[in-house]
């Protein structure tokens, strides 16, 4: 039976092969170059032997690096159960068995590379799809993906790579591998901030425009809202001072100033700042605040943990963008974006109620918009890239 | 005379087949290098010359430099963009939300989608050219129907 799905994936991949282009020639290969080695009695029984070292090192890698109360001593092999994930704070993605690198050639290359690629992941361990089911205790199903091989021997005529199920996944994402992104996240984002930034008076600096400059006509986008700069060195002065250096953010998180404050600018009597807190559990996050006049009004930070890292099973790098807003129905809004990617040249957000469009470009990678207080605001904000092409795009709606 | 067997006879049998694969997963605009970029690597391992099956071995090969290229997702989502926006206006018949929620899917999801919708190769088929199990392609295949039917019927 065809069904409407069909009949559209049909048309849809009749009009891909449509546009495909002409198949390339084969391409020269220089000569004298070696077979690749083949999996041999010899080579497996010596891959065994050096997954087996791999788990063992990978296991004392996650519970040595695993810095919190709650974290038992290291062991090696099966001492993973000794290991509390929920109170880890550790730099060590966990992933995999070095077996399936070979036995899942479509997916694992890539996904290490990937997650030992990402700035700020500085190990990347291994552990077994045994090891992660004691570790989370929760089932692991069979199937090709991200985790993979059980028993360490590598065999190469039956499928032993295994998957974790989307909850497995979800809680080993969330508890170990967000953990390690969130915080290169935010030390990207915090570089980015702060790379050209200048002083602008004691303990304030100064964000400089980031991103490349838009070659693209930025009309359609609505109006440009630009942050202006005030040199007033003493209502500066007496801003930076209204800047917590301390505050109780989240479930009763303390967090302390963790570098320099930067001034994004102003919007009539807004002004935007963002800073680096770190939390006393050890969690670095991004933080803007909002002042209205010199006086300190809110303040959200994100730990860049969200976001949508896997797909299938398979890190895909993306990297959301962290929108907080602030403000109630009395005051104006300010809506500030941060942690934006760095091939971004303008950022434009449409509010539902409204339509009112504006755009501006990004300054330290970060964008502050202001708008009108409401109850709630609905919007969809876009980023795009020097010529014009959408990077990213997504609604929201926030409410104080 | 290309050797029927040989490795360039085999690309010859397979090329039309394996750039259409690759437009499937990366569009037309890299599509002729993600398979030159495959056969490279195939040549230079020598393992095209030995392999048993042959046309898995390049449609895998295939997969996995499209996979490279999906990297830089803001990259791909461009590139994509603007694919599935050309491929609109080629086709005005075509259901462009379905263009356009084909190229959100991942790789591997359109890799059996196109295997399946395109070479109508059964599950298991799908499975032993790309070398996963046939229940990853069954997965695969239904979370793309249904985000497809979502589209579809909104």
């Amino acid at each position: 039976m065809t069904d409407q799905t069909t009949t559209a994936l049909r048309r849809t991949m009749a009009t891909i092969v449509d546009v495909a282009p002409d198949a390339p020639e084969l391409p020269a290969v220089p000569a004298a170059v070696s077979p690749a080695r083949r999996w041999t009695p010899t080579l497996i029984a010596a891959a065994a032997f050096m997954v087996a070292l791999i788990l063992g090192v990978g296991t004392v890698m996650l519970i040595g690096l695993g810095d919190g109360e709650g974290v038992a001593p290291g062991s090696s092999g099966t001492g993973v159960t000794e290991f509390d994930p929920l109170t880890a704070e550790t730099d060590v993605v966990a992933v995999f068995d070095a077996a399936a690198i070979e036995l899942d050639p479509l997916l694992l290359p890539a996904t290490v590379e990937q997650v030992a690629g990402l700035q700020g992941v500085s190990d990347v361990a291994v552990v077994s799809a045994d090891d992660l089911g004691a570790l989370l205790d929760l089932p692991v199903v069979p199937g090709p993906g991200i985790v993979v091989s059980t028993s360490g021997e590598p065999d190469v005529a039956e499928e032993v790579a295994m998957q974790l199920t989307d909850g497995t996944m979800d809680a080993l994402v969330q508890v170990l591998f967000f953990a390690a992104v969130g915080e290169a996240r935010v030390e990207r984002a915090i570089d980015v901030l702060t790379r050209n930034a200048v002083p602008l008076v004691d303990g304030l600096l100064l964000a400089t425009p980031s991103g490349p400059e838009p070659q693209f006509d930025t009309g359609p986008l609505g109006q440009e809202m630009l942050l202006d700069v005030t040199d007033d060195e003493e209502f500066l002065t007496e801003l930076t001072a209204s800047i917590p250096s301390r505050a109780l953010l989240g479930e009763g998180f303390q967090n302390e100033l963790a570098g320099t404050p930067v001034y994004l600018g102003h919007v009539g009597e807004v002004h935007g700042i963002v800073a680096p807190f770190r939390s006393d559990k050890g969690v670095l996050m991004i933080c803007d605040i909002r002042s209205i006049g010199a006086r300190t009004t809110g303040m959200g930070c994100n730990d860049l943990r969200d976001g949508g890292w896997v797909e299938d099973g398979v890190l895909n790098g993306r990297i959301s963008i962290g929108a907080t807003y602030s403000g109630d129905s009395s005051e104006p809004a300010a809506i500030t974006f941060t942690a934006l990617p760095e091939d971004v040249s303008v950022v434009a957000i449409e509010l539902e109620n409204g339509g009112d469009r504006y755009w501006q470009r990004p300054v330290g990678g970060s964008a502050l918009f202001v708008v009108p207080g409401r109850s709630n605001i609905s919007f969809t904000v876009t980023t795009f890239d020097s010529t014009g092409g959408i990077v990213t795009t997504e609604k929201r709606s926030l409410s104080p | 005379m290309i050797e029927v067997g040989s490795e360039a006879g085999l690309y010859a049998r397979y090329r039309t087949e394996l750039v259409r694969f690759a437009t499937a997963l990366v569009g037309p605009s890299d599509a002729a290098d993600v398979v030159s970029d495959a056969m490279l690597s195939l040549l230079k391992s020598g393992e095209l010359a030995e392999a048993e099956r042959p046309a898995a071995l390049m449609y895998r090969a295939v997969l996995a430099k499209a996979n490279s290229m999906h990297r830089s997702v803001f990259r791909r989502r461009a590139r994509e963009q603007r694919f599935a926006q050309r491929v609109t206006i080629e086709d005005p018949e075509l259901h462009p939300e379905v263009v356009t929620a084909v190229v959100a899917l991942s790789p591997q999801q359109r890799a059996c989608v196109y295997l399946t919708y395109w070479e109508d190769l059964a599950s298991k088929d799908v499975a032993e050219r790309l070398g996963i199990g046939e229940g990853t392609v069954k997965r695969y295949l239904a979370r793309a129907r249904a985000r497809l039917r979502e589209v579809l019927n909104d």
